[in-house]
Protein backbone atom coordinates (compact mmCIF):
# COMPACT_ATOMS: atom_id res chain seq x y z
CA UNK A 1 0.00 0.00 0.00
CA UNK A 2 2.69 2.23 0.88
CA UNK A 3 4.61 2.28 -2.57
CA UNK A 4 1.73 3.12 -4.16
CA UNK A 5 0.62 6.31 -1.62
CA UNK A 6 3.87 7.42 -2.62
CA UNK A 7 3.76 7.15 -5.97
CA UNK A 8 0.43 9.23 -6.02
CA UNK A 9 1.85 11.71 -4.02
CA UNK A 10 4.96 11.79 -6.16
CA UNK A 11 2.18 12.35 -9.43
CA UNK A 12 0.11 14.92 -7.83
CA UNK A 13 3.59 17.04 -6.61
CA UNK A 14 4.98 16.69 -10.24
CA UNK A 15 1.77 17.86 -11.59
CA UNK A 16 1.38 20.69 -9.15
CA UNK A 17 4.75 21.93 -10.61
CA UNK A 18 4.17 21.65 -13.86
CA UNK A 19 0.72 23.63 -13.55
CA UNK A 20 2.87 26.29 -11.24
CA UNK A 21 5.14 26.46 -14.41
CA UNK A 22 2.74 26.79 -17.11
CA UNK A 23 0.55 29.23 -15.28
CA UNK A 24 3.57 31.60 -15.48
CA UNK A 25 3.71 31.39 -19.69
CA UNK A 26 0.82 33.93 -19.87
CA UNK A 27 3.24 36.53 -17.38
CA UNK A 28 4.67 39.43 -18.98
CA UNK A 29 8.55 39.17 -19.41
CA UNK A 30 10.99 40.98 -16.57
CA UNK A 31 13.91 41.56 -19.14
CA UNK A 32 13.68 44.33 -21.66
CA UNK A 33 15.00 44.81 -25.49
CA UNK A 34 17.61 46.85 -24.53
CA UNK A 35 18.35 48.85 -27.29
CA UNK A 36 15.00 49.56 -28.15
CA UNK A 37 13.44 49.29 -24.74
CA UNK A 38 15.42 51.56 -22.11
CA UNK A 39 15.10 51.17 -18.39
CA UNK A 40 15.59 54.65 -16.66
CA UNK A 41 17.01 54.70 -13.36
CA UNK A 42 15.96 56.85 -10.73
CA UNK A 43 17.70 60.60 -9.83
CA UNK A 44 20.55 59.41 -7.70
CA UNK A 45 21.76 56.59 -9.88
CA UNK A 46 25.52 56.18 -9.91
CA UNK A 47 26.04 56.94 -13.55
CA UNK A 48 28.58 59.13 -14.89
CA UNK A 49 30.04 62.37 -13.40
CA UNK A 50 28.80 65.94 -14.46
CA UNK A 51 31.52 68.32 -13.52
CA UNK A 52 30.60 71.92 -12.74
CA UNK A 53 33.71 73.93 -14.52
CA UNK A 54 33.15 77.42 -12.61
CA UNK A 55 32.80 75.17 -9.16
CA UNK A 56 35.85 73.59 -9.62
CA UNK A 57 38.99 74.68 -7.60
CA UNK A 58 41.66 71.58 -9.11
CA UNK A 59 42.81 71.03 -5.23
CA UNK A 60 42.84 67.26 -6.45
CA UNK A 61 40.96 65.07 -3.26
CA UNK A 62 38.50 63.33 -5.89
CA UNK A 63 42.10 62.15 -7.51
CA UNK A 64 43.42 61.04 -4.23
CA UNK A 65 39.88 59.20 -2.56
CA UNK A 66 39.67 57.76 -5.83
CA UNK A 67 40.14 53.61 -5.34
CA UNK A 68 40.93 52.82 -8.97
CA UNK A 69 43.12 55.39 -9.75
CA UNK A 70 41.26 56.69 -12.75
CA UNK A 71 41.09 60.74 -11.93
CA UNK A 72 44.39 62.34 -13.52
CA UNK A 73 44.13 66.69 -12.85
CA UNK A 74 45.15 68.39 -16.14
CA UNK A 75 46.00 71.62 -16.93
CA UNK A 76 43.42 73.74 -19.25
CA UNK A 77 44.80 77.20 -19.23
CA UNK A 78 45.42 78.77 -15.24
CA UNK A 79 43.56 75.99 -13.82
CA UNK A 80 43.41 72.20 -13.15
CA UNK A 81 40.82 70.01 -13.79
CA UNK A 82 40.08 66.30 -13.15
CA UNK A 83 39.60 63.96 -16.34
CA UNK A 84 38.37 60.63 -15.72
CA UNK A 85 39.25 57.40 -17.68
CA UNK A 86 35.86 55.06 -17.56
CA UNK A 87 38.27 52.10 -18.35
CA UNK A 88 38.89 52.30 -14.77
CA UNK A 89 36.37 53.78 -12.96
CA UNK A 90 34.49 51.43 -10.28
CA UNK A 91 31.46 53.71 -9.84
CA UNK A 92 31.63 54.07 -6.14
CA UNK A 93 30.77 57.94 -6.39
CA UNK A 94 33.52 58.66 -3.49
CA UNK A 95 35.08 61.26 -5.33
CA UNK A 96 31.40 63.09 -5.41
CA UNK A 97 31.56 62.56 -1.80
CA UNK A 98 34.46 64.33 -0.48
CA UNK A 99 33.99 66.98 -3.35
CA UNK A 100 34.77 70.24 -0.84
CA UNK A 101 33.07 72.73 -3.69
CA UNK A 102 30.17 70.03 -4.60
CA UNK A 103 31.93 70.62 -8.49
CA UNK A 104 30.97 66.67 -9.20
CA UNK A 105 27.72 65.54 -9.22
CA UNK A 106 26.28 62.05 -10.27
CA UNK A 107 23.92 61.73 -13.50
CA UNK A 108 21.79 59.09 -14.63
CA UNK A 109 23.50 58.61 -17.87
CA UNK A 110 24.67 54.67 -17.69
CA UNK A 111 25.68 53.74 -20.85
CA UNK A 112 29.30 54.96 -22.09
CA UNK A 113 29.87 52.32 -23.52
CA UNK A 114 32.90 53.30 -26.59
CA UNK A 115 34.27 51.43 -28.97
CA UNK A 116 37.99 52.18 -28.79
CA UNK A 117 40.17 52.55 -25.40
CA UNK A 118 40.99 56.40 -25.89
CA UNK A 119 37.21 57.31 -26.06
CA UNK A 120 36.92 55.85 -22.42
CA UNK A 121 39.16 59.34 -21.56
CA UNK A 122 36.29 61.68 -20.52
CA UNK A 123 38.80 65.11 -20.79
CA UNK A 124 37.21 68.28 -18.07
CA UNK A 125 35.06 69.80 -21.35
CA UNK A 126 33.36 66.73 -21.84
CA UNK A 127 32.52 65.78 -18.43
CA UNK A 128 30.93 69.23 -18.12
CA UNK A 129 28.34 68.68 -20.49
CA UNK A 130 25.26 67.65 -19.21
CA UNK A 131 24.18 63.93 -20.18
CA UNK A 132 22.37 63.83 -23.76
CA UNK A 133 18.70 62.85 -23.10
CA UNK A 134 17.42 59.18 -24.24
CA UNK A 135 14.16 57.73 -24.65
CA UNK A 136 14.45 55.71 -21.28
CA UNK A 137 11.15 55.12 -20.03
CA UNK A 138 10.96 51.47 -18.34
CA UNK A 139 10.50 51.25 -15.13
CA UNK A 140 10.57 47.66 -12.93
CA UNK A 141 6.96 47.68 -11.31
CA UNK A 142 5.45 44.91 -8.89
CA UNK A 143 1.82 44.78 -9.55
CA UNK A 144 0.15 42.21 -7.24
CA UNK A 145 -2.24 41.18 -10.32
CA UNK A 146 0.06 41.16 -13.50
CA UNK A 147 3.08 39.96 -11.40
CA UNK A 148 6.33 42.38 -11.85
CA UNK A 149 7.68 42.75 -14.22
CA UNK A 150 9.13 46.20 -16.56
CA UNK A 151 6.52 49.01 -18.00
CA UNK A 152 6.62 52.38 -19.13
CA UNK A 153 6.92 54.66 -16.42
CA UNK A 154 4.02 56.76 -15.71
CA UNK A 155 4.29 60.61 -17.13
CA UNK A 156 3.30 63.03 -14.41
CA UNK B 1 40.68 18.85 3.48
CA UNK B 2 42.16 15.13 4.34
CA UNK B 3 45.14 15.17 2.34
CA UNK B 4 46.94 17.38 0.25
CA UNK B 5 46.58 17.11 -3.28
CA UNK B 6 48.38 15.07 -5.35
CA UNK B 7 50.02 16.35 -8.79
CA UNK B 8 48.40 15.31 -11.36
CA UNK B 9 48.36 15.91 -15.10
CA UNK B 10 46.43 18.04 -16.80
CA UNK B 11 43.77 15.57 -18.24
CA UNK B 12 40.05 15.02 -17.49
CA UNK B 13 40.98 11.04 -16.30
CA UNK B 14 44.06 11.14 -14.72
CA UNK B 15 45.24 8.02 -13.79
CA UNK B 16 43.88 4.61 -12.60
CA UNK B 17 45.38 2.79 -9.86
CA UNK B 18 44.74 -0.52 -7.81
CA UNK B 19 43.05 0.32 -4.23
CA UNK B 20 43.84 -2.20 -1.41
CA UNK B 21 41.02 -4.23 -1.48
CA UNK B 22 42.07 -4.90 -4.88
CA UNK B 23 39.19 -2.56 -6.72
CA UNK B 24 40.54 -0.03 -9.36
CA UNK B 25 39.79 3.65 -8.48
CA UNK B 26 39.78 6.42 -11.10
CA UNK B 27 40.80 9.89 -10.10
CA UNK B 28 38.94 12.50 -11.70
CA UNK B 29 39.41 16.51 -11.97
CA UNK B 30 35.95 18.37 -11.60
CA UNK B 31 36.57 22.07 -12.48
CA UNK B 32 38.89 24.81 -12.84
CA UNK B 33 36.48 25.74 -15.81
CA UNK B 34 33.56 26.16 -13.56
CA UNK B 35 31.78 22.81 -14.79
CA UNK B 36 30.05 22.83 -11.97
CA UNK B 37 32.04 23.60 -9.05
CA UNK B 38 32.93 27.30 -9.69
CA UNK B 39 36.59 28.46 -10.15
CA UNK B 40 38.41 26.04 -7.97
CA UNK B 41 38.95 22.18 -8.85
CA UNK B 42 38.23 19.16 -6.97
CA UNK B 43 39.95 16.14 -7.00
CA UNK B 44 37.57 13.42 -6.62
CA UNK B 45 38.70 9.27 -6.34
CA UNK B 46 35.79 7.13 -7.57
CA UNK B 47 35.66 3.33 -7.00
CA UNK B 48 32.95 2.75 -9.94
CA UNK B 49 30.95 5.17 -8.74
CA UNK B 50 31.29 5.84 -5.08
CA UNK B 51 33.36 8.86 -4.05
CA UNK B 52 36.33 7.43 -1.92
CA UNK B 53 38.78 10.56 -1.44
CA UNK B 54 37.94 14.25 -2.42
CA UNK B 55 40.87 16.96 -2.46
CA UNK B 56 39.63 20.52 -2.72
CA UNK B 57 42.24 22.49 -4.70
CA UNK B 58 41.49 26.16 -4.04
CA UNK B 59 43.10 29.30 -5.06
CA UNK B 60 42.31 29.54 -8.81
CA UNK B 61 40.73 33.05 -7.82
CA UNK B 62 43.27 34.29 -5.37
CA UNK B 63 43.81 37.73 -5.46
CA UNK B 64 45.63 39.12 -2.68
CA UNK B 65 43.22 40.99 -1.48
CA UNK B 66 44.42 41.25 2.64
CA UNK B 67 47.82 42.51 0.78
CA UNK B 68 46.00 44.96 -1.38
CA UNK B 69 43.91 46.65 1.50
CA UNK B 70 47.37 47.45 3.42
CA UNK B 71 48.37 49.60 0.49
CA UNK B 72 45.52 51.82 0.70
CA UNK B 73 43.85 53.87 2.93
CA UNK B 74 40.78 52.79 4.79
CA UNK B 75 37.85 54.30 2.57
CA UNK B 76 39.39 53.28 -0.81
CA UNK B 77 39.38 49.72 0.76
CA UNK B 78 36.01 49.27 0.90
CA UNK B 79 35.21 49.05 -2.84
CA UNK B 80 37.90 46.28 -3.13
CA UNK B 81 36.54 44.78 0.28
CA UNK B 82 33.27 43.95 -1.75
CA UNK B 83 34.71 42.29 -4.85
CA UNK B 84 35.29 38.82 -3.31
CA UNK B 85 31.67 38.09 -3.17
CA UNK B 86 29.63 40.98 -5.12
CA UNK B 87 26.45 39.50 -4.55
CA UNK B 88 26.57 39.73 -0.75
CA UNK B 89 28.53 42.91 -1.07
CA UNK B 90 26.76 45.19 1.98
CA UNK B 91 27.64 42.22 4.18
CA UNK B 92 31.37 41.82 3.89
CA UNK B 93 31.59 46.01 3.93
CA UNK B 94 29.90 46.14 6.73
CA UNK B 95 32.52 43.52 8.73
CA UNK B 96 34.86 45.81 7.50
CA UNK B 97 33.45 49.42 9.18
CA UNK B 98 32.92 47.39 11.97
CA UNK B 99 36.00 46.68 13.25
CA UNK B 100 36.88 50.11 12.08
CA UNK B 101 34.62 51.71 14.47
CA UNK B 102 36.28 49.65 16.94
CA UNK B 103 39.41 50.25 17.02
CA UNK B 104 38.01 54.69 16.06
CA UNK B 105 35.56 54.66 19.03
CA UNK B 106 33.05 55.68 16.77
CA UNK B 107 29.35 55.29 17.59
CA UNK B 108 26.79 55.15 13.96
CA UNK B 109 23.71 56.71 14.55
CA UNK B 110 20.42 54.25 15.67
CA UNK B 111 19.35 55.66 11.60
CA UNK B 112 23.15 54.66 10.24
CA UNK B 113 22.31 51.28 11.93
CA UNK B 114 18.98 50.53 10.98
CA UNK B 115 19.94 51.26 7.34
CA UNK B 116 23.04 49.04 7.47
CA UNK B 117 20.48 46.34 8.67
CA UNK B 118 17.77 46.89 5.76
CA UNK B 119 20.17 46.78 3.22
CA UNK B 120 22.13 43.27 4.92
CA UNK B 121 18.93 41.76 4.69
CA UNK B 122 18.57 42.47 0.80
CA UNK B 123 21.58 41.40 0.33
CA UNK B 124 20.96 37.95 2.21
CA UNK B 125 18.05 37.64 -0.07
CA UNK B 126 20.08 37.81 -3.20
CA UNK B 127 22.78 35.93 -2.08
CA UNK B 128 20.41 33.20 -1.13
CA UNK B 129 18.28 33.48 -4.53
CA UNK B 130 21.67 33.74 -6.71
CA UNK B 131 23.35 30.33 -4.90
CA UNK B 132 19.18 29.10 -5.49
CA UNK B 133 19.18 29.69 -9.34
CA UNK B 134 22.25 27.96 -9.47
CA UNK B 135 20.89 24.95 -7.39
CA UNK B 136 18.17 24.85 -10.15
CA UNK B 137 20.51 24.54 -12.88
CA UNK B 138 23.10 22.23 -11.27
CA UNK B 139 20.18 19.47 -11.01
CA UNK B 140 18.91 20.46 -14.99
CA UNK B 141 16.10 22.60 -13.45
CA UNK B 142 16.33 25.31 -15.93
CA UNK B 143 13.12 27.06 -15.05
CA UNK B 144 14.59 27.45 -11.39
CA UNK B 145 17.66 28.59 -12.66
CA UNK B 146 15.54 31.53 -14.12
CA UNK B 147 12.87 32.47 -11.43
CA UNK B 148 15.50 33.38 -8.68
CA UNK B 149 18.12 35.49 -11.31
CA UNK B 150 14.80 37.13 -12.35
CA UNK B 151 13.10 37.90 -9.01
CA UNK B 152 16.28 38.86 -7.91
CA UNK B 153 15.89 42.55 -9.57
CA UNK B 154 12.85 43.13 -6.58
CA UNK B 155 15.62 43.42 -4.49
CA UNK B 156 18.29 44.81 -6.73
CA UNK B 157 16.29 47.52 -8.09
CA UNK B 158 15.04 48.58 -4.53
CA UNK B 159 18.76 48.54 -3.60
CA UNK B 160 19.31 51.29 -6.63
CA UNK B 161 17.05 52.74 -5.37
CA UNK B 162 18.41 53.29 -1.61
CA UNK B 163 22.36 53.33 -2.73
CA UNK B 164 22.21 54.52 -6.33
CA UNK B 165 24.27 51.16 -7.41
CA UNK B 166 22.58 48.02 -8.10
CA UNK B 167 25.21 45.56 -6.96
CA UNK B 168 28.35 46.94 -5.55
CA UNK B 169 27.01 49.59 -3.23
CA UNK B 170 30.17 51.20 -1.50
CA UNK B 171 27.62 52.22 1.10
CA UNK B 172 28.27 51.45 4.41
CA UNK B 173 31.31 54.02 5.93
CA UNK B 174 33.06 53.81 9.06
CA UNK B 175 30.68 56.32 10.99
CA UNK B 176 27.32 55.36 8.93
CA UNK B 177 26.10 54.92 5.72
CA UNK B 178 26.16 57.47 2.79
CA UNK B 179 22.35 58.09 2.31
CA UNK B 180 19.10 58.43 3.71
CA UNK B 181 15.76 56.46 2.10
CA UNK B 182 14.81 58.06 -0.66
CA UNK B 183 10.93 59.30 -0.61
CA UNK B 184 8.08 56.08 -1.40
CA UNK B 185 10.93 53.23 -0.47
CA UNK B 186 8.81 52.05 2.54
CA UNK B 187 5.47 51.61 0.16
CA UNK B 188 7.73 50.05 -2.52
CA UNK B 189 9.91 47.54 0.33
CA UNK B 190 6.41 46.36 1.65
CA UNK B 191 4.88 45.80 -1.42
CA UNK B 192 8.14 43.94 -3.09
CA UNK B 193 8.72 41.81 0.24
CA UNK B 194 4.94 40.63 -0.04
CA UNK B 195 4.73 39.75 -3.22
CA UNK B 196 8.23 38.37 -3.06
CA UNK B 197 6.79 35.74 -0.48
CA UNK B 198 3.84 34.69 -3.08
CA UNK B 199 6.58 33.85 -5.27
CA UNK B 200 8.44 31.65 -2.31
CA UNK B 201 5.35 29.56 -2.33
CA UNK B 202 5.55 28.86 -5.76
CA UNK B 203 9.06 27.70 -5.79
CA UNK B 204 8.02 25.67 -3.52
CA UNK B 205 5.78 23.96 -5.66
CA UNK B 206 7.87 24.21 -8.74
CA UNK B 207 11.01 22.76 -7.10
CA UNK B 208 11.08 21.93 -3.49
CA UNK B 209 7.82 19.77 -3.01
CA UNK B 210 9.02 17.92 -6.52
CA UNK B 211 10.21 15.03 -6.62
CA UNK B 212 12.37 15.59 -8.82
CA UNK B 213 14.09 16.93 -6.16
CA UNK B 214 13.37 15.79 -2.46
CA UNK B 215 14.43 11.91 -3.98
CA UNK B 216 17.88 13.59 -4.99
CA UNK B 217 17.97 15.82 -2.09
CA UNK B 218 16.88 13.87 0.74
CA UNK B 219 19.73 12.22 2.53
CA UNK B 220 22.56 13.03 0.42
CA UNK B 221 25.71 14.62 1.89
CA UNK B 222 24.62 13.96 5.40
CA UNK B 223 26.91 16.31 7.86
CA UNK B 224 26.02 15.46 11.78
CA UNK B 225 25.96 18.49 14.52
CA UNK B 226 29.22 16.85 16.02
CA UNK B 227 30.84 16.91 12.81
CA UNK B 228 30.11 20.01 11.17
CA UNK B 229 31.11 21.80 14.91
CA UNK B 230 34.24 19.70 14.76
CA UNK B 231 34.60 21.19 10.94
CA UNK B 232 33.98 24.69 12.09
CA UNK B 233 31.53 25.17 9.79
CA UNK B 234 29.33 28.25 9.97
CA UNK B 235 26.42 30.04 8.28
CA UNK B 236 23.76 27.43 6.88
CA UNK B 237 25.67 24.90 6.74
CA UNK B 238 25.88 24.65 10.52
CA UNK B 239 21.98 25.61 10.97
CA UNK B 240 21.28 22.86 8.13
CA UNK B 241 22.87 20.21 10.48
CA UNK B 242 20.78 21.61 13.15
CA UNK B 243 23.14 23.58 15.35
CA UNK B 244 21.36 27.24 16.53
CA UNK B 245 24.37 29.32 15.61
CA UNK B 246 23.65 33.15 14.59
CA UNK B 247 26.06 36.05 14.97
CA UNK B 248 22.34 38.03 14.48
CA UNK B 249 21.04 36.68 17.39
CA UNK B 250 24.19 35.38 19.51
CA UNK B 251 26.09 38.43 19.20
CA UNK B 252 23.74 41.25 17.95
CA UNK B 253 25.18 44.10 16.38
CA UNK B 254 23.08 46.84 14.25
CA UNK B 255 19.49 47.44 14.40
CA UNK B 256 19.25 43.11 15.18
CA UNK B 257 18.67 43.66 18.79
CA UNK B 258 15.29 45.68 18.43
CA UNK B 259 13.96 43.34 15.26
CA UNK B 260 11.78 40.20 16.13
CA UNK B 261 13.22 37.37 13.85
CA UNK B 262 13.99 33.45 14.38
CA UNK B 263 16.88 31.69 12.84
CA UNK B 264 16.21 28.34 11.27
CA UNK B 265 17.32 25.01 11.82
CA UNK B 266 17.28 21.98 10.56
CA UNK B 267 17.97 18.67 12.21
CA UNK B 268 18.64 16.29 9.55
CA UNK B 269 22.55 17.69 8.00
CA UNK B 270 21.32 16.34 4.71
CA UNK B 271 21.32 18.15 1.18
CA UNK B 272 17.83 18.91 1.56
CA UNK B 273 18.02 20.88 5.18
CA UNK B 274 20.79 23.03 4.28
CA UNK B 275 18.46 24.65 1.26
CA UNK B 276 15.32 24.71 3.68
CA UNK B 277 17.89 26.58 5.75
CA UNK B 278 18.03 29.07 2.88
CA UNK B 279 14.31 29.21 1.67
CA UNK B 280 13.52 29.71 5.52
CA UNK B 281 16.18 32.92 5.88
CA UNK B 282 14.45 34.22 3.18
CA UNK B 283 11.34 34.54 4.65
CA UNK B 284 12.44 36.06 7.67
CA UNK B 285 14.55 38.51 5.57
CA UNK B 286 11.28 39.64 3.95
CA UNK B 287 10.03 39.84 7.47
CA UNK B 288 13.04 41.64 9.01
CA UNK B 289 12.87 44.57 6.25
CA UNK B 290 9.24 45.52 6.85
CA UNK B 291 9.75 45.54 10.42
CA UNK B 292 13.04 48.41 9.68
CA UNK B 293 10.63 50.18 6.87
CA UNK B 294 7.98 50.14 10.15
CA UNK B 295 10.38 50.81 13.15
CA UNK B 296 13.10 52.86 11.44
CA UNK B 297 14.10 56.26 13.96
CA UNK B 298 14.58 59.69 12.88
CA UNK B 299 17.46 61.34 13.14
CA UNK B 300 21.05 61.66 11.63
CA UNK B 301 22.60 58.40 9.12
CA UNK B 302 26.13 59.39 9.96
CA UNK B 303 28.83 60.50 12.55
CA UNK B 304 32.26 62.11 11.58
CA UNK B 305 34.59 59.89 11.27
CA UNK B 306 38.50 60.33 10.72
CA UNK B 307 39.73 58.61 7.92
CA UNK B 308 42.70 57.74 10.40
CA UNK B 309 43.25 54.34 11.90
CA UNK B 310 44.54 54.53 15.61
CA UNK B 311 47.01 52.25 17.01
CA UNK B 312 44.90 49.56 18.36
CA UNK B 313 43.33 45.85 17.53
CA UNK B 314 39.94 45.23 16.89
CA UNK B 315 38.22 42.33 15.85
CA UNK B 316 34.47 42.69 13.78
CA UNK B 317 32.57 40.20 13.13
CA UNK B 318 29.06 40.07 11.06
CA UNK B 319 26.69 37.25 9.95
CA UNK B 320 27.28 37.17 5.68
CA UNK B 321 24.69 35.76 3.35
CA UNK B 322 27.63 32.54 3.88
CA UNK B 323 28.05 32.43 7.30
CA UNK B 324 30.44 34.20 9.11
CA UNK B 325 32.83 36.82 7.97
CA UNK B 326 35.20 38.79 9.98
CA UNK B 327 38.15 41.35 10.27
CA UNK B 328 40.88 41.30 12.31
CA UNK B 329 42.42 44.64 12.22
CA UNK B 330 45.64 46.23 13.71
CA UNK B 331 46.09 50.37 13.07
CA UNK B 332 49.25 51.69 13.45
CA UNK B 333 48.14 55.37 13.84
CA UNK B 334 48.13 55.87 9.82
CA UNK B 335 45.52 55.81 7.19
CA UNK B 336 46.52 52.15 6.45
CA UNK B 337 45.98 49.49 8.53
CA UNK B 338 49.09 47.70 9.81
CA UNK B 339 47.03 44.00 8.78
CA UNK B 340 43.86 43.17 8.12
CA UNK B 341 43.18 39.15 8.52
CA UNK B 342 39.74 38.45 6.00
CA UNK B 343 37.76 35.14 6.64
CA UNK B 344 34.83 34.65 5.35
CA UNK B 345 31.60 32.37 5.14
CA UNK B 346 32.99 30.24 2.44
CA UNK B 347 36.48 29.37 3.93
CA UNK B 348 35.23 28.30 6.60
CA UNK B 349 32.99 26.04 5.30
CA UNK B 350 35.57 24.46 2.42
CA UNK B 351 36.32 22.03 5.24
CA UNK B 352 32.89 20.56 4.92
CA UNK B 353 33.03 19.76 1.21
CA UNK B 354 35.13 16.71 1.18
CA UNK B 355 32.48 15.67 4.42
CA UNK B 356 29.41 15.83 2.67
CA UNK B 357 30.89 14.62 -0.65
CA UNK B 358 32.55 10.99 0.70
CA UNK B 359 30.56 7.71 0.03
CA UNK B 360 28.35 9.49 -2.39
CA UNK B 361 27.67 8.71 -5.61
CA UNK B 362 29.56 11.30 -8.17
CA UNK B 363 26.13 11.68 -9.76
CA UNK B 364 25.18 13.55 -6.29
CA UNK B 365 27.49 15.42 -6.14
CA UNK B 366 26.37 19.12 -7.54
CA UNK B 367 23.68 18.31 -4.91
CA UNK B 368 25.92 18.15 -2.23
CA UNK B 369 28.24 20.38 -2.42
CA UNK B 370 26.33 22.68 -4.09
CA UNK B 371 23.90 22.94 -0.72
CA UNK B 372 27.22 23.88 1.14
CA UNK B 373 26.84 27.02 -1.29
CA UNK B 374 30.71 27.47 -1.31
CA UNK B 375 31.65 30.88 -3.32
CA UNK B 376 34.82 30.10 -4.94
CA UNK B 377 36.12 33.88 -5.17
CA UNK B 378 34.86 34.37 -1.12
CA UNK B 379 37.20 31.79 -0.34
CA UNK B 380 40.44 32.63 -2.24
CA UNK B 381 40.15 36.26 -1.84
Amino acid sequence: MAPIVGKAKAAVDISIAYLTGIRHLFHRPYTLRFPQQRYAVEKGYRGRHLLHLDRCTGCGICAWICPEKCITIVPRGQRWYPQYFYGRCCFCHFCTDYCPEFALEETVEYDIAEYTRDRLVWSPERLSKPPVKKDDKYVFSVDTIGGASQVPRKEE
Amino acid sequence: MSAPPKPVPLTTVESTETSDSGAQTLTLSVGPQHSGSGHMRLIVEVDGDIIVNVAPDPGYVHRGIEKIIELRNIIKSIPVIERPSIIDASNLNHAWVRSIEEIQGVEVPRRGQYLRTLLNEMNRIMSHLYWLSIYGVFLGHTTMFMWPLGDRELFIDLAEKLTGARITYSYLVPGGVRRDLPPGFAEEAVKRTEYFEKRLKEYDRIFFNNPLFTSRAKGIGVLSKEKAIDLGCTGPTLRGSGVDADLRKDEPYAAYPELDFEVSTRPDGDSFSRAMVHMDEMRESCKIIRQIVKKIPAGPIRRKAPIVLPRGVAYGRVESARGECSFYLIGEGGDKPYRARYITGSYRNMAAIPAVLLGNRLADMPTAWWSIDYWPVEADR
